[in-house]
């Protein structure tokens, strides 16, 4: 089978390693994808979700901080700075939300951020306006205290001379009363009151410069309750200087009860410094509302943020994981077809390769080394039907031809020995002669045949003239005798060109036969047989052939003489029988007119024997031409109880006649047969008619059918005369009447039991007799039902 | 056939005696010869119905004579039956196989030979 070829077997087993390599290759482009796809899942959408989103908070923050120095913002260009800093970082935002959901994050991922910077977006509105209109409030402060500065100025203005005369007068009082000059009483008086008359000037001057450090703290206060605190002492120190300032110099008076009016307004009221400051604090406070807010809200996108870098680590560490996974079923696989392709291929190798292609490649090697070594007996592994199992086919072939071979070498020797050795042992001289005609090849009876006495000429290589001619020269041929020449010349002549046996005679007298043939080659075999014995024979048994070649036609011609003498006898009985059968018969007939009793007795007799005379014609030529093999079966289908019947009816007349009863016993299994109808018909007649002739009045005759095999067994019996033992031996033969009829004279031919035997033993049957005299006889005979009556000529 | 004319050829005086009386008896026309040379010449001249031939006869046979009488245009036609004391085992087929159209053995059988001739030329007609 051409698919069982190593060919094609190691055509599988690499595709299948091959098929492991694919396999291999398969799994590992199926970890690459598998990894690919995790990374750029990573790369592409989770990663830049992540920092978009993580930009995005920190965006948020910065805008978060930004706003917290908007409203630190000391000049309205510094706020319109930031606020365009706020609205591009602003701008930088949204655009970063709109990148995030660009980048395939999931809406819901993202609502909140969305929520929280729509809120942030809303917030910084809302800030802006809180803190322009802290900075506008701020700025109506500046003013008002600006204002403030020239009242206290205007006041400074008014009061401090008297103070600073106040001062000096105290100065040189304080000289005087340490008395350090020329102290006069009314001079301190005059200063003491000069001092007392400026002592309210003085208070007042402290107070408005009390009242100016109060609204600069309050405008300083940085909460609202702190500056509610400084309302009230502030009405009370208004309402004190307003009543200092009553007791000064109406000069002073008025014009500071203006200055202090215009406190008062600074002090309290719609645009009341505390006013301003109040707006400035609670617009303030809104936006550090708002500034928490939106740092709330930065920290709620940073948490949100937070959850989606978490989201988005988590699935990095997911996709990771994944990744490893997959790195790790794939490397599991790998190894796996790995280690498959190994086993695979070291199966191939040792259970193929190695069993099956080395072992057998190994065992052919040993087996044809073994061959070759002389060992044709060795067995040669013939399996399979690949490349292999046809050399170990070959390998047998050429085996069974070298064993052939050996074996054809052996018979050869073994031949050529046996050979040797038989024509050694064959009785007769034996020579080859070479195409040369030298002397090849003989045995030592060639030598005797030759030369009976001791003659060591006789040797392979001597020619075949020289010796026969020294032969003849020894006078050993008698036909060489006086003309060796001549009788060498044609002994040549025979030799070279043998024409069949040639018969030498010795002079002492031997007879040898010299057979010579020529070989295809050109050889010559030659065969000398001692004949002498065989030429005597030959002579003495010419003589008793011509003897018996005139004793065979002695034999011959009296055969033939006999039987032309029976012809003639019957030829020359018949005749006369004729006319006296006839005319017999004719008078019994009363053809020509009646006849007396005497007459009709005597017609009787003359008939009764003339048919005696025929039967005896009869049954002699009947004899004659069984002994003579000219009697035949004439083989017929044999209705044998039929037969029987028809036989029993022939005597039932002449039973009849004398009370003799009649018995018929044929057995069932006795039915046709093969036989000679009409023989067997003459043979039971003939002992039927014998038992009723030798039978008294009254007696009994019977016959008895039955089968044994292939044998019917015929016995006819009756209770006779009998006959004698010595009767017995004979009653067969020719001629041989025993006993006496009932009428005591002789009736039978003294044929008939002799035809009745040669009709049994035609058949290839036997015939018996049993008797006792004056009892009875039974004669048994048989009949084969096939086979043997296969109408064997008689003997 | 009561007027058949039957030729009986026979040497033995007694035998053709028999033969002719029990034909004559049985109511047939008989003509006879004692020799095959006057057989021959009997059946050209007279046209017999049936020939009966003894076969051993003195100068040329019975069988002779049946080969002349059938090589004859004029009494070819004519049934030759063989009436012969020759009964050895073979002679029928012999002699029917040399032309014979019939072949009695003797000695006859007084009864059956009127009914043989019988049957026989009816067969014939």
């Amino acid at each position: 089978m051409a698919d069982r070829s190593v060919r094609n077997r190691l055509l599988s087993a690499f595709l299948g390693v091959s098929a492991f390599a694919v396999l291999a290759a398969i799994a590992a482009l199926y970890a690459f994808s598998e990894v690919g796809d995790s990374l750029e899942r990573i790369t592409e959408r989770r990663v830049p979700s992540a920092l978009a989103s993580q930009e995005l908070a920190r965006q948020a923050s910065r805008i978060a901080s930004t706003t917290a120095a908007l409203l630190a913002a000391s000049t309205p260009e510094e706020q319109d700075q930031l606020s365009e800093k706020i609205a591009g970082d602003l701008d930088r935002l949204n655009d970063l939300l709109i990148e995030l959901k660009r980048s395939g994050i999931e809406p819901a991922a993202i609502e909140s951020i969305t929520n929280i910077v729509e809120w942030l977006n809303l917030n910084l509105i809302s800030l802006e306006t809180v803190v322009t209109s802290a900075h506008a409030m701020g700025e109506r402060k500046q003013t008002l205290l600006g204002e403030l500065a020239e009242t206290q100025a205007a006041i400074q203005r008014l009061l401090s001379p008297g103070v600073l005369t106040m001062d000096a007068d105290l100065a040189q009082l304080e000289g005087l009363v340490q008395g350090r000059g020329a102290t006069s009483d009314k001079r301190v008086v005059k200063l003491a009151r000069s001092v007392v008359a400026l002592l309210p000037q003085e208070k007042a001057y402290l107070k408005a410069l009390s009242i100016n450090d109060t609204l600069l703290k309050a405008v300083s206060a940085e909460t609202l309750s702190d500056l509610e605190a400084f309302s009230a002492p502030l009405t009370q120190s208004l309402i004190t200087l307003q009543n200092q300032a009553k007791q000064l110099h109406p000069e002073l008076e008025q014009p500071l009860l203006r200055e202090i009016d215009r406190l008062r307004t600074l002090a309290a009221g719609r645009n009341s410094v505390l006013r301003a400051r109040r707006r400035e604090l609670e617009h303030i406070v809104g936006a550090e509302r708002q500034i928490a807010e939106n740092t709330d809200l930065s920290s709620q996108l940073s948490a949100a943020v937070q959850q989606l870098v978490v989201g988005a680590k988590h699935d990095i560490t997911r996709a990771k994981g994944e990744v490893l996974s997959v790195q790790f079923y794939g490397t599991a696989i790998l190894i796996a077809v790995v280690a498959l392709s190994l086993i695979s291929s070291t199966l191939i190798v040792w259970l193929y390769v190695e069993r099956n292609l080395i072992a057998r490649l190994t065992a052919l090697t040993e087996s044809t080394l073994a061959i070759a070594g002389g060992d044709l007996k060795v067995g040669i592994p013939a399996d399979g039907s690949d490349e292999i199992g046809r050399m170990s086919e070959a390998l047998i072939v050429f085996r069974n031809t070298a064993a052939e071979v050996e074996q054809a070498r052996v018979q050869v020797t073994e031949a050529r020995q046996r050979l040797l050795d038989a024509i050694e042992s064959i009785s007769d001289g034996f020579a080859l002669y070479d195409p040369d005609d030298r002397l090849a090849l003989f045995n030592s009876r060639y030598r005797s045949a030759w030369h009976p006495v001791d003659d060591d000429d006789l040797a392979v290589g001597t020619t075949f003239e020289m010796i026969i001619r020294r032969a003849a020269k020894r006078g050993l041929i008698r036909d060489a005798e006086g003309r060796v020449n001549a009788w060498v010349a044609e002994r040549l002549e025979n030799h070279r060109n043998p024409r069949g046996p040639h018969i030498q005679q010795r002079a002492d007298g031997r007879w040898i036969q010299i057979n010579e043939r020529k070989t295809a080659d050109g050889s010559t075999v030659a065969v000398y047989t001692d004949i002498s014995e065989l030429k005597n024979r030959e002579t003495e048994l010419a003589e008793l052939v011509k003897k018996l070649k005139i004793a065979r036609d002695q034999a011959m011609q009296a055969a033939r003489a006999k039987s032309t003498f029976l012809a003639n006898v019957s030829h020359e009985l018949r005749t006369p029988l004729n006319a006296i059968i006839g005319f017999s018969e004719v008078l019994q007939e009363k053809m020509f007119g009646e006849l007396n009793e005497k007459q009709e007795e005597y017609l009787n007799d003359i008939a009764t024997s003339g048919k005696y005379l025929l039967r005896l014609i009869n049954d002699i030529l009947d004899l004659s031409n069984i002994e003579a093999g000219k009697m035949e079966l004439e083989p017929t289908a044999v209705d044998l109880r039929q037969l029987l019947e028809t036989s029993f009816v022939l005597v039932k007349e002449q039973a009849g006649a004398h009370s003799i009863a009649l018995s018929l016993e044929v057995a069932d299994d006795v039915d046709s047969f093969i036989a000679d109808e009409r023989k067997v018909k003459q043979i039971v007649f003939n002992l039927l008619s014998n038992a009723v002739k030798f039978t008294p009045d009254n007696g009994k005759v019977g016959l008895r059918a039955q089968r044994h095999n292939e044998v019917i067994e015929i016995a006819v019996w009756d209770t006779g005369v009998g006959i004698t033992p010595e009767d017995q031996q004979c009653i067969f033969d020719e001629f041989q009447q025993v006993g006496e009829t009932l009428t005591g004279k002789p009736e039978g031919t003294g044929l008939g039991l002799t035809l009745t035997r040669k009709l049994v033993e035609l058949h290839g049957g036997k015939i018996s007799v049993e008797s006792s005299p004056g009892e009875g006889s039974i004669f048994t005979f048989t009949l084969p039902t096939k086979g043997k009556a296969e109408f064997r000529k008689s003997a | 056939m009561a007027n058949a004319r039957i030729l009986i050829v026979e040497d033995n005086p007694k035998n053709l005696k028999l033969i002719r009386d029990l034909l004559q008896f049985k109511g047939y026309q008989t003509i006879e010869a004692d020799s095959a040379e006057a057989g021959i010449e009997l059946a050209r001249e007279q046209h017999p119905t049936l020939i009966l031939m003894d076969i051993q006869l003195p100068g040329i046979d019975g069988r002779e004579a049946m080969k002349v009488l059938k090589a004859d245009a004029r009494t070819q036609q004519i049934p030759i039956i063989a009436l012969t004391a020759s009964a050895m085992k073979g002679d029928r087929e012999r002699l029917l196989a040399e032309g014979f159209d019939g072949y009695i053995p003797k000695p006859i059988d007084i009864k059956a030979f009127p009914e043989q001739l019988e049957s026989f030329l009816s067969e014939r007609q």
